[in-house]
C-alpha cells in the first residue's frame, strides 16, 4: 500500500513537473516579448551561471545587493584584493544585466587602477576590467551593443588617450603582447589562416575575429593592431553591426575619432638600439579617414558632432601634411576645409593657412602633435639640406627647436609632467626624423 | 565526569553516521580542495594569499558550523522523537549531563575538522609560498605580509571634553546659531578630531605614540596610513615624514610622494630610545599642488611592530575560530532540546543565517539613512519600526557575529593570546554554559515520556 502511494505521489510530481515546463516556456516567451524583464534565461550560459540563476531564483538579487556592498566597503577601505573576485560574482548572478558589467568593468579599469602608483599595478587592473568584459560580458551578452561600446572605449580612452600618467605602459605593455602575436603590427592573415593555434588564440583568448579584421582593414586602411586604436575601430565596428542607429552613431563617433588619432599617432617607431617607444603619424590612412568622416556625417542622428570633428581633423591634417612635405595631398584638402570652416579665408594661400593653424595651435599642443611638428621640422631641414637649400633646412631645423623649446619649458620644473607628457631629447628626435627620411629613400614604409 | 564523557562519545559517533553531516563533511573537502583554484584574486601573491585565507578558512568555518548546528539540533530532539531519550532519562543521569556530553563529543568533532581545515589551509599556503610563480620581492613582500604586527596607535586627547571646555569657554555669540547644544558639542568634536588628523599645505602636524615598551624585537617598525587629499582628483601627494623622540623629533626622515585612499606603508628602522620615550611622529605637507592632508580618521595612522611569527597567529586564530564553533554547537544543541528536529534545524539555520549577515545588519543598524524610504522626507512608521528592528537584531547578533580575525591574520596584525582566551572562555566556555543551563531547565519542565512527544 505504501508503496502504491509513493508510485503515485512520483507520478503526480512527474505530471506537475512537465505541465510546469510547458507552461514555462509560454511564460518565458512572454517574458522576452514584453521587455519585463532584464534577465534573459540563460542561454548558452555554463551550468554553474545556469545553476545559478535557476536555483537562486529571486534570492539572487539580495545576494548580488549584499556582495555589492561587500565590494563597495572594501573598496572605500582601501582593500582591493576581493574586488576582482566579488566582481566576478556579482556580474555571474546578473549575467544579463548589461549595466552590471559595465560598471564593474569600469570600476576595475578606471577607478581602482588610478589608486596605484606603480605602472605595472595599474596595468593589471585595467586588464582586469578588460577580461572582464571581454571574456566574460561578452560570452554572456555577445550581441550587446553597449558592453561592445564600452570595451572599445577602453581601448580608445584608457589605453589610446594620455589622461592616465601610466598610458605609455599600458601602450607598451599592450603592444609587446600583439606583438607576440602578429610579429609585427600588421597581421599575416594568410598565416593566421594556416596556423590554427595563432588562429584559436586568436579567437579565444583575445576574441578577435580574423575575417572581421580584414573587413576593417578593407575598410579603415593598413592599421598598426598593436596600438589599441586598432582595437577600438574592431570594437566599435562589432557595436555597429549589432546596434541600432543610436549605438550607431555613437559606434561611428568612436571610429572616426580612433582614425583620428591612428593618422596622427598611429606608426609604431621601433628603435633596435633602444628600448624607446614612439608614436608617429600615420599619414597613409588619409584617404580612409576622409571617407569614415563622410560615412558618419550620413547618420543623420550623429551630423553636427561628425561634421566638428571633420573640421578639426582637416585642419591638423592640412598641417602634418604640409610639415611632412605634402603640400600637394594639403592643397587638396583645402576646398573641402574652406567649404566647412567660415574661420578659413578663401584666398588665404596654403602656406597662410598652415601658419595660421600651428600659431593657433601654438600653447595647446599634444605631445604626439608636439612630436610630429618637431620631426616633421627636422625632416623638412634634412629634406632641403639634401636639396642643397641650406637657409631653408636651417629655418626648419630652428622651428623644429623652437617648437621643442616652447611645450618643453613649462616641463622643466615639474617632472611628473615632464614624464608624462614630454618629449624625448631633442637630438633623438632629429635622429628619427633621418631614419624616417632613410626609410623612404629605400622605399621602407 | 564519565557520563558526560560516555554520552559525548555516543553523541560523536551519532553524528559520524548522520548522513547530513557526511554531506557537509564531503562539501568541506570539496571546499578546501577546489576553492584555491577557483577564486580570482587581483594577480598578487598578497592578493592570494589574503583569498586564500579568507575564504577558504572563512567559508570552512561556515560549512563545520552548519554542521555542528545540524548535529546538535539532531543529538536530542531526535533522540525525543525516536523515544531512545527514554532509555538515558531513565538512568541517574541530570539533564544537565546530557547536555553537557552532546556539547563535548560534538566540540570534539568540531575540533578535528576544523584542525583538518587549519592544516590543509596551512600546507597549501605553503604550497603558494614555494610556487614558481613569484619573484623574490614577492615573497618578501608577503613574509612582511604574514608575520603577526602589535599595532600601536597615536595618543589621543580627550575630544569630548575639550570641545565641551571650548563652547564653555568662548561660546560664539557672533552669529545667529539655532543649532541645539547636543549637535553643537558633536559638530565641535568632529573639528578637533579632523584637525587632529589633518595637515594643511605647507605646514606640519605631530602625534605621539607611548614608548613600545616591552618590544624587544629589533626588527624595523611599519608606519602604516591612508589619507584623503583636499584636491579632488590628485593622484599624488608629496611631503615628509619625521619620527623621533620630543627632543629629537629627526631621528629618521623620509621624503615621500605618496597616493591619496590607499594604503601606503613606509619602513623604519627601529631607535633604541624608542622602547623608553615617546615616539613623535611629524608629518611636513610639502605639496606645491596646496593639498590639505586628511588622515583616516578611524585607522588612519599607526605603527606596526613585529611581534610573532604567522604560525602562532595563526593558531590563535584557529582558537578563536574553535570558541565560535563551540558557543554555535552549544546554540545547535539547545534548539534541539526546545524544539521538534525540523523546527530546531530551522532554527539553527535561521540563526547561522543572520550571524553570517551579521556585519550587513550592523551595517544598516548604524546608517539610519540606508532604510529610510527617500532622502529629505521625514521618516515614516515603517522606516521607525524597520530602524528599530535593524537596531534590535544588530544588538542581539552583536555575541554572534564572527569578528575581523580572519581579516587581521591575513593583514599581518597581530591577535593577542588575550584575545584568543577571551574567546574561548567567555564565547566558547561561560556563553555556551549559559545555554545549557537554560536547556537543561527546558529538558527538566518537558515531558519526554509522552506517546507524542
Amino acid at each position: 500500500m505504501t508503496l502504491l502511494r509513493s508510485i503515485g505521489w512520483m507520478l503526480l510530481i512527474m505530471a506537475g513537473l512537465s505541465v510546469a515546463a510547458r507552461l514555462n516556456r509560454a511564460l518565458v516567451e512572454d517574458r522576452r516579448t514584453y521587455g519585463i524583464t532584464q534577465a534573459d534565461p540563460a542561454i548558452n550560459a555554463p551550468p554553474l551561471v545556469v545553476f545559478t540563476t535557476v536555483a537562486l531564483g529571486g534570492f539572487r538579487g539580495i545576494i548580488a545587493d549584499m556582495l555589492w556592498m561587500r565590494s563597495s566597503r572594501l573598496q572605500y577601505e582601501g582593500k582591493y584584493f576581493e574586488l576582482v573576485q566579488l566582481a566576478d560574482w556579482i556580474t555571474k548572478l546578473e549575467p544579463r544585466f548589461t549595466d552590471v558589467w559595465a560598471y564593474h568593468a569600469w570600476n576595475l579599469t578606471y577607478n581602482i587602477s588610478v589608486l596605484f602608483s606603480s605602472p605595472e599595478d595599474r596595468w593589471r587592473w585595467v586588464r582586469h576590467g578588460v577580461t572582464l568584459l571581454r571574456d566574460d560580458g561578452l560570452r554572456y551578452n555577445p550581441d550587446e551593443p553597449r558592453l561592445l561600446f564600452e570595451l572599445g572605449w577602453f581601448f580608445q580612452h584608457k589605453i589610446g588617450g594620455d589622461t592616465d600618467d601610466a598610458h605609455l605602459y599600458y601602450k607598451q605593455a599592450w603592444a609587446a603582447d600583439m606583438q607576440s602575436l602578429f610579429g609585427g603590427g600588421r597581421p599575416d592573415f594568410a598565416r593566421i589562416a594556416r596556423d590554427p593555434v595563432l588562429r584559436h588564440t586568436l579567437m579565444t583568448d583575445y576574441k578577435l575575429d580574423p575575417a572581421l579584421m580584414q573587413q576593417i582593414e578593407r575598410d579603415h586602411g593598413p592599421l598598426d593592431w598593436r596600438l589599441p586604436q586598432a582595437h577600438a575601430i574592431y570594437w566599435a565596428t562589432r557595436s555597429r553591426l549589432v546596434g541600432g542607429l543610436v549605438d550607431a552613431g555613437f559606434a561611428d563617433r568612436m571610429i572616426y575619432q580612433s582614425m583620428t588619432d591612428a593618422f596622427r599617432r598611429g606608426l609604431l617607431v621601433t628603435r633596435e638600439q633602444n628600448d624607446r617607444f614612439i608614436l608617429a603619424p600615420h599619414l597613409e590612412l588619409l584617404p580612409y579617414v576622409l571617407r569614415v568622416y563622410e560615412k558618419a556625417i550620413e547618420n543623420p542622428t550623429a551630423r553636427v558632432r561628425a561634421e566638428t570633428g571633420f573640421r578639426h581633423f582637416l585642419r591638423e591634417a592640412i598641417v602634418l601634411l604640409y610639415m611632412y612635405g605634402r603640400a600637394d595631398q594639403a592643397r587638396g584638402l583645402l576646398p573641402r576645409l574652406r567649404s566647412m570652416d567660415p574661420d578659413i579665408s578663401p584666398t588665404a594661400t596654403l602656406e597662410q593657412i598652415v601658419f595660421s593653424i600651428y600659431a593657433g595651435q601654438g600653447d595647446q599642443l599634444t605631445t604626439e602633435t608636439a612630436y610630429a611638428s618637431v620631426e616633421s621640422s627636422f625632416y623638412q631641414s634634412l629634406f632641403w639640406q639634401a636639396m642643397g637649400d641650406a637657409e631653408k633646412a636651417h629655418g626648419y631645423d630652428q622651428l623644429a627647436r623652437l617648437v621643442w623649446q616652447r611645450f618643453m619649458a613649462p616641463r622643466m620644473d615639474r617632472p611628473d609632467l615632464k614624464q608624462r607628457t614630454g618629449l624625448p631629447p631633442i637630438e633623438e628626435i632629429r635622429e628619427s626624423a633621418r631614419q624616417r627620411m632613410v626609410d623612404s629613400r629605400s622605399g621602407r614604409p | 565526569m564519565n557520563r558526560i564523557l560516555a554520552i559525548a562519545l555516543l553523541s560523536l559517533r551519532s553524528a559520524v553516521r548522520s548522513r547530513m553531516v557526511a554531506v557537509l563533511m564531503c562539501l568541506l573537502v570539496g571546499i578546501m580542495a577546489l576553492l584555491p583554484w577557483v577564486i580570482k584574486g587581483d594577480g598578487t601573491i598578497s592578493g592570494t594569499i589574503h583569498l586564500l585565507l579568507s575564504y577558504s578558512l572563512g567559508l570552512a568555518t561556515t560549512v563545520i558550523a552548519m554542521a555542528l548546528l545540524w548535529a546538535g539540533s539532531f543529538a536530542v530532539s531526535a533522540e525525543i522523537q525516536d523515544k531512545t531519550i527514554q532509555t538515558l532519562a531513565t538512568k541517574p543521569v541530570s539533564r544537565f549531563h546530557l547536555w553537557a556530553g552532546k556539547w563535548l563529543g560534538l566540540n570534539l568533532l568540531g575540533f578535528l575538522l576544523l584542525a583538518f581545515c587549519g592544516i590543509v589551509t596551512y600546507a597549501l599556503l605553503q604550497a603558494q609560498l614555494r610556487s614558481d610563480r613569484w619573484t623574490p620581492d614577492d615573497l618578501a613582500t608577503v613574509q612582511r605580509q604574514l608575520t603577526a604586527h602589535a599595532e600601536f596607535r597615536p595618543d589621543q586627547p580627550d575630544f569630548e571634553a575639550q570641545a565641551r571646555h571650548e563652547l564653555v569657554a568662548t561660546p560664539d555669540r557672533t552669529r545667529p546659531d539655532d543649532r541645539s547644544p547636543a549637535e553643537r558639542l558633536q559638530q565641535r568634536r568632529q573639528t578637533l578630531i579632523a584637525e587632529f588628523y589633518s595637515v594643511r599645505p605647507l605646514n606640519r602636524n605631530q602625534w605621539t605614540f607611548s614608548p613600545l615598551r616591552g618590544q624587544t624585537e629589533d626588527r624595523p617598525l611599519i608606519l602604516r596610513y591612508r589619507f584623503t587629499s583636499s584636491v579632488i582628483g590628485q593622484d599624488a601627494v608629496s611631503g615628509r615624514w619625521l619620527i623621533g623622540t620630543a627632543e629629537k623629533p629627526d631621528q629618521f626622515t623620509h621624503t615621500i610622494t605618496h597616493t591619496p585612499r590607499v594604503w601606503n606603508e613606509i619602513t623604519v628602522p627601529r631607535h633604541p630610545d624608542w622602547s623608553a620615550k615617546p615616539i613623535v611622529v611629524t608629518y611636513l605637507n610639502e605639496d606645491p599642488g596646496g593639498a590639505t592632508l586628511l588622515l583616516d580618521m578611524d585607522q588612519g595612522l599607526t605603527l606596526l611592530a613585529p611581534a610573532d611569527p604567522f604560525a602562532v597567529n595563526y593558531l590563535r586564530v584557529l582558537l578563536v575560530k574553535f570558541a565560535q564553533l563551540s558557543f554555535l554547537t552549544a546554540l545547535g544543541i539547545t534548539a534541539g532540546c526546545l524544539f521538534s528536529l525540523p523546527v530546531a534545524a530551522l532554527v539553527s539555520m535561521y540563526i547561522l543565517l543572520l550571524v553570517q549577515l551579521g556585519s550587513y545588519i550592523q551595517g544598516m543598524a548604524t546608517n539610519e539613512f540606508s532604510l529610510t524610504s527617500a532622502a529629505g522626507i521625514e521618516r515614516t512608521t515603517i522606516d521607525l519600526a524597520l530602524i528599530a528592528i535593524y537596531k534590535g537584531l544588530a544588538f542581539l547578533l552583536s555575541p554572534l557575529v564572527p569578528g575581523d580575525e580572519l581579516t587581521r591574520l591575513a593583514n599581518g596584525l597581530l591577535v593577542t593570546w588575550w584575545s584568543a582566551l577571551r574567546h574561548l572562555t567567555l564565547q566558547g566556555l561561560l556563553m555556551a554554559l549559559l545555554l545549557g543551563a537554560f536547556a537543561s531547565y527546558a529538558l527538566n519542565r518537558r515531558e519526554l515520556a509522552l506517546p507524542q512527544s
